[in-house]
């Protein structure tokens, strides 16, 4: 199974993963065109895009979604309550292209295993997914408030972990944004900080080699390497030294990550 | 009922309509040019209205990065070269020094006490005189990354002070090291920090925006590392002749306001070093 962050960020997400059968997205917060030109800056490109997995209704999730389904009759996978949140925002999508993948449920794709869990997040029915291949495990958690024991049970000892880091809570608090969009990011149905993402990493981090890309970065309240040395420092005083066996990762709002196997 | 005529009376009521859509269109353009023009004016406008006069730097950095550190860790080892003096580490990343050499203020306080600084305090070279507080008998010095001071961080800074004798007595001194740039972003301009203060008010009348210098301000305090902000400080002198510094976020122009609160202090596992 190899995997790219195509974009990662408030203003659009998508993850790309295939191995030898087919490829997946997971998410299309980009506009179609801009998901072509990121694809093939990694050298690949729609056609072998087998179906697109959305984790829900926010537009920064299914900007692309649409158009890409129409463009490229690629299947669309949601629950149900995505599903009627999307419609109107992501224009006709084909009854046969329309595809439910309910919470907590495991499907396959040839020799992946896909599976969803809930989060907690302010859309209708938000979940994101764990990959399996084989013995491997590719672990995607954004857009989520917290992470709780049940979500650290199912992304526990993923080889790679899409992992969101989107915030520090000092530059939030400081920051220009109304109190009322602070205290949305805050709460329990906001955005994980960089601490708070290290303090759930150390609970499911396994000791085996493990990458980890900080993800889902605000613009305005977070900076690459503040995350990558928040997340650092807090791992450290939990005992876990990053470069050892665990590796933190950048993503990026414009360029996609190199494509990688795990 | 007469089609054809109805058709024409429809093709010119909305020509007409078109035609009024667009002209309130270019007026709205035109009207958001203004804005712009008059913010630049009015800015002008209130500096001359509350008689502010503003000199500005000859050369400034349009760009800077963001700076983290690590706080140091005192230890007898690194003390050892200290003469005339007797230290005492409190909570590890606080130094207490006595002088215990005769060494008067006005010595002292030459070129700003860069003598003494080199002579007696650890990296003293990296240490700029901030303020002289004579009734407090008491000098503040920030210490400086790349020639810019770190403004009011606890960890960088350094208070000698002295007796009513007018002779040297202690110091206090907290340091960073492993200074690392990143992410470096565009500045607001000197002119821009000057226009948001006039904008907020607080410029007073008569004054004069004397320097603005670029430095550091605290960001972010991490577990063992401090993220610093680059930040402009704009030095005001008033009409009674008083100066004033006001200190804005060099990225978004947010106003800082710093406060000198003594951290507490343990003086548990303290070590002591002549």
């Amino acid at each position: 199974m190899r995997f790219s962050i195509l974009a990662s960020g408030s203003t659009g997400n998508s993850i790309y993963i295939e191995n030898e059968q087919g490829a997946y997205l997971v998410d299309a917060g980009l506009t179609a065109k801009r998901i072509e030109a990121q694809l093939a800056k990694i050298g690949r490109s729609m056609k072998d895009v087998k179906a697109i997995f959305v984790t829900h209704e926010h537009s920064d999730h299914i900007k692309g979604v649409g158009v890409l389904a129409r463009k490229h009759g690629v299947p669309i996978y949601a629950n149900q309550k995505t599903w009627q949140a999307m419609d109107g925002l992501v224009g006709e999508i084909a009854l046969d292209q329309r595809y439910q993948f309910d919470m907590e449920t495991v499907q396959s794709f040839g020799s992946i295993s896909i599976e969803s869990f809930a989060v907690s997040h302010d859309s209708v029915d938000p979940m994101f997914y764990v990959f399996h291949e084989n013995d491997r495990k590719l672990a995607i958690i954004t857009d989520t408030g917290y992470v709780s024991d049940r979500m650290k049970g199912i992304i526990k000892s993923a080889d790679s972990f899409v992992f969101e880091s989107n915030h520090d809570v000092g530059m939030l608090q400081m920051g220009r944004y109304p109190w009322s969009v602070k205290r949305r990011i805050l709460s329990d149905v906001g955005h994980v900080s960089n601490e708070d993402a290290a303090i759930a990493m150390n609970d499911v981090i396994e000791q085996k080699e493990t990458h980890i890309y900080l993800s889902h970065l605000s613009r305005d309240n977070n900076m690459k390497d503040l995350a990558r040395m928040s997340v650092e420092q807090t791992l450290k005083t939990c005992g876990i030294i990053t470069g050892e066996f665990v590796h933190l990762k950048d993503t990026d709002a414009e360029e996609p990550t190199q494509l990688i196997t795990i | 009922m007469d089609w054809s005529k109805t058709k024409t009376i429809f093709i010119i009521v909305f020509s007409i309509l078109n035609v009024l859509l667009y002209s309130l269109f270019l007026n709205r353009n035109a009207d958001i040019g203004n804005v712009e023009v008059m913010g630049q004016a009015s800015m002008e406008e209130v500096l001359k209205q509350e008689n502010i006069s503003y000199k500005l730097p000859p050369f400034v950095d349009k760009e800077a990065s963001f700076v983290s550190a690590d706080v140091v860790d005192f230890n007898k080892e690194s003390l050892k070269d200290l003469k005339g003096q007797r230290t005492k580490i409190v909570s590890n990343n606080l130094l207490k020094s006595t002088i215990t050499d005769k060494i008067t203020l006005d010595e002292a306080n030459d070129d700003d006490f860069k003598t003494f600084l080199s002579q007696y305090v650890l990296n003293g070279k990296e240490y700029v005189l901030w303020n002289v507080v004579k009734d407090e008998h008491k000098a503040f010095f920030f210490q400086q990354f790349d020639g810019r001071p770190i403004y009011y961080s606890p960890s960088a800074m350094l208070v000698i002070t002295w007796g009513e004798d007018e002779h040297i007595q202690s110091y206090e001194q907290r340091m960073l090291k492993d200074f690392a740039n990143f992410n470096k972003k565009d500045l607001l301009s000197p002119l821009d920090i000057i226009g948001s203060l006039a904008s907020r008010g607080l410029l007073k009348q008569n004054s004069e925006v004397t320097d603005v210098k670029m430095g550091y301000s605290t960001l972010v305090r991490l577990t063992e590392t401090q993220v610093f902000a680059p930040t402009w400080d704009v030095q005001v002198k008033l009409e009674n002749g008083e100066k004033e510094h006001h200190f804005l976020s060099a990225n978004e122009g947010k106003v800082i306001e710093f406060q000198l609160n003594g951290e507490d202090e343990k003086v548990a596992d303290e070590e002591q070093s002549e």
